[in-house]
């Protein structure tokens, strides 16, 4: 054990004298670890904005055969056949905590680009406020109800210019007045305007109709009670959705996609890497050579050689994937960017999210590299013919 | 060329090393080109926009249609040389997995897309059928469609009496023309009569945008801002961009996302090309000594680095057209597979780039120990370990 421990001392402390090669690796391990977590930090972000807006109480009233949410509709007689159905939660006056929804998306230009990208205006009723406890009045005031007032999400207000409390906003229908922001903890919802359902609807819908009905459960068997009561009245060709289900479908595309990239991305460097340690130990075993000879001509056994070659690859990668973790997180972590989201066709914001999951999760991948990495070249330093490295120099 | 079987014995001296440095070459070159053919099918339509052609929709985007009566009021107007009402059909063929998009247009009007290339017959028979369909290479490959065949497609946008199933009659095929459009973009919709989805839909008289062809490109920006004040005060204000404009800003929408990739992918090419740099110049390094007896047997010093050099040039070319074949090889897989995210198209801008940066790595990763090889005597060379 004291032989394990003197030789890899002393195989590392000599590192500093092969510094070229062995920073390739690091630098090599460092590209391929940041890579890898910024990219699945990307898709973990995005991830994480839509499910935090969905709740698994929470249940979206759809058109059956739409199965977005954008292209749904449901007609003013309608809503009060689903409103009266079984399942919703009910408030003291005995009301049903669900409210109908309209969609509508405009054009805003981005506070730093000023290039215009579409927005999504949600118009809701007179129960959001208790459909979606978790919107936050962070400044200003709540809309008024009959009136052109919006609220942004705070999202939507970093992004976007002209979003500030008091600002007057050219929409589709006419003006609007921003009277406040709100916040929900970090969601896709953040990304929106919203207003009064009516006031959106008005000079806007050539069909007059509603987007949805979004209603809370009273409890989580009421789903199948509800469900059932919907899909069974003649009037409607409605079913409902979770909203847990409603989100993930949504971040489900992109975020696969980019996972996927970034596993591949990661697969391919990691190859790369790999090459990387195996051509720099087996140089440094070569200038070993003379030194690893020696030792092994006075006594020591294959072992502590081995292991202090493979000591030297692992210190090696796990450097590279500290650098590369902490570049992922110095960069990273919290870094806003939008994108459009296909399903509604507007903008939503996402913060990457560098969780203790991916920085192990890349440390894992560092030291399985680094120990595959130092195999080859540590079998043949326990193979060298003594004699003849003595006799090399 | 009769030093080719040295440089050839020189290149596999270390096998194992040779062979990991030559893959590193080709996986990086296979992203490089990936990566290229991802970024050109994002950018094929700002790239392709005719300089002659304003795109007119609602002032707040294509959320909402405009009247199809403002077609004669754009005709009329000053400098403008034909206009063409665009609708969109979307929908999907057969199966919900199967997205699909009929556009509905007046190819006679002399504003369609001049970038499509279809058979003079085949616009007649268009012309003549009101169901009447021309397919797009893309859709027309992926379905294997024939002339003649029904081709429904089942949309949310209902027609007259309700029912959201439609069907036309395949009469053509159209195509992009490369030389005209620099670029494919994706073809993976059907054209229809635009006459004929008007008298059928359900709420007639919408367009979604107006292609508007201009006599003169120079005038492009003033006819817009006439085409705009004229509809200002109407009920559905109207905004007119130049197509590479408009293409550019439904790019845009994707926002960063795509930066985000093209910077990441970027940072692989270039850790993969440092590796496999560092290999071979390592790889030189070793051989100072053999350098040194070549020129104990007479070789010159241009000669001796010419030798390096054209060794590292066989390994980087080499590497390099395998690696950026292969991205050319799977190029037409994705595009099918990424129809409506991508129409992927590798430029042939892309191979020589990606043969150009090959050349510069070659030759740096070889230069460098020639160069110090050459200034060596030989016989420190000799003993050089």
């Amino acid at each position: 054990m004291h032989s394990i421990i003197g030789i890899s001392a002393m195989s590392l402390s000599a590192l500093p004298q092969r510094w070229g090669a062995s920073l390739v690796v690091v630098i090599g391990m460092a590209g391929v670890v940041a890579v890898m977590i910024s990219v699945l930090a990307m898709a973990q972000g995005l991830e994480r904005t839509f499910a935090n807006a969905g709740r698994a109480d929470r249940v979206i009233v759809l058109r059956a055969d739409d199965n977005s949410g954008m292209s749904s509709a449901i007609t003013r007689e309608q809503v009060p056949t689903v409103l009266a159905a079984p399942g919703f939660a009910r408030d003291r006056d005995g009301k049903p905590l669900a409210t109908v929804q309209k969609f509508m998306t405009s054009v805003l230009p981005d506070r730093k680009t000023g290039a215009e990208s579409n927005i999504l205006l949600r118009g809701v009723g007179d129960k959001a406020w208790s459909v979606w406890p978790e919107v936050r009045i962070i400044e200003g005031r709540r809309f008024a109800y009959g009136k052109r007032e919006l609220i942004v999400g705070r999202a939507a207000q970093e992004q976007f210019r002209g979003l500030d409390v008091g600002a007057d906003v050219e929409m589709v229908n006419g003006p609007w007045t921003v009277v406040g922001v709100f916040a929900t903890g970090g969601s896709v919802l953040e990304s929106e305007l919203w207003g009064d359902a009516e006031m959106v609807m008005a000079g806007y819908s050539i069909s007059g109709q509603f987007s949805s009905v979004v209603g809370l459960l009273e409890s989580d068997a009421a789903f199948q009670t509800l469900k059932a009561a919907l899909t069974g009245t003649p009037t409607l060709n409605h079913t409902i959705k979770r909203e847990t289900e409603f989100y993930a479908e949504q971040a489900g595309g992109l975020a696969r996609l980019v996972r996927t990239l970034g596993y591949v991305v990661a697969a391919i460097m990691a190859l790369g890497a790999l090459f990387a340690a195996v051509n720099t130990l087996y140089a440094a075993v070569k200038v070993r050579a003379l030194e690893i000879a020696t030792l092994r001509a006075i006594g020591f056994g294959a072992l502590p050689v081995v292991t202090s070659v493979l000591l030297e690859s692992l210190v090696l990668c796990l450097a590279g994937a500290v650098l590369g973790s902490a570049l992922a997180y110095g960069f990273f972590n919290g870094y806003t960017i939008s994108t459009l989201n296909a399903a509604s066709f507007s903008q939503v914001a996402f913060a990457f999210h560098v969780s203790l999951g991916l920085v192990v999760q890349g440390i894992l991948w560092s030291c399985a590299i680094g120990l595959l990495g130092g195999l080859l070249p540590a079998l043949r330093a326990a193979r060298l013919p003594v004699a003849e490295a003595l006799r090399a120099s | 060329m009769k030093f080719l079987p040295l440089i050839w014995a020189m290149l596999w001296r270390s096998r194992a090393r040779t062979w990991l440095t030559f893959l590193s070459i080709v996986v990086a070159f296979f992203l490089f080109g990936l990566l290229q053919a991802v970024h050109a099918s994002f950018t094929a339509g700002v790239r392709s926009a005719l300089d002659d052609v304003l795109i007119v929709t609602y002032r707040q985007g294509t959320i909402r249609p405009l009247p199809a009566a403002y077609l004669s009021r754009l005709t009329a107007m000053k400098g403008v040389a034909a206009v063409a009402a665009i609708a969109f059909l979307p929908g999907w063929y057969q199966d919900p997995k199967n997205p699909l998009v009929a556009i509905a247009i007046d190819i006679t009007s002399g504003a369609s897309d001049r970038r499509v290339i279809v058979a003079p017959e085949e616009v007649k028979a268009f012309r003549e059928l009101r169901t009447g369909a021309l397919a797009g290479r893309d859709a027309a490959e992926k379905y294997g469609w024939k002339i003649g065949d029904k081709i429904p497609l089942h949309s949310p946008i209902p027609r007259k009496d309700g029912a959201k199933h439609w069907e036309f009659d395949l009469v053509g095929f159209l195509d992009y023309d490369e030389t005209v459009a620099g670029a494919r973009p994706s073809s993976n919709f059907i054209l229809v009569n635009f006459d004929y989805f008007d008298a059928a839909v359900q709420f007639p008289g919408w367009v979604m945008w107006y292609r508007v062809r201009i006599a003169d490109p120079q005038q492009a920006a003033a006819i817009g801002q006439a085409i705009d004040r004229e509809f200002l005060n109407s009920a559905f204000a109207t905004r007119t961009q130049p197509e590479r404009e408009f293409q550019a800003g439904f790019l845009r929408q994707f926002g960063d996302i795509g930066v985000m990739v093209r910077a990441i992918l970027a940072a692989v090419f270039f850790t993969l090309v440092l590796i496999a740099g560092n290999a071979m110049m390592q790889a030189f390094r070793e051989r100072i000594p053999e350098l040194a007896v070549l020129k104990t047997v007479g070789f010159t010093d241009r000669q001796a680095g010419a030798l390096a050099v054209g060794e590292s040039l066989l390994l980087c070319l080499a590497a390099a057209a395998i690696g950026l074949g292969a991205a050319w090889l799977s190029v037409f897989p994705l595009r099918r597979s990424l129809d409506q995210l991508l129409a992927m198209t590798l430029p042939s801008t892309t191979l020589a780039a990606g043969i150009a940066i090959a050349l510069v790595l070659a030759v740096v990763a070889a230069a460098v120990p020639a160069w110090k090889a050459t200034r060596l005597e030989v016989a420190a060379a000799l003993g050089a370990k």
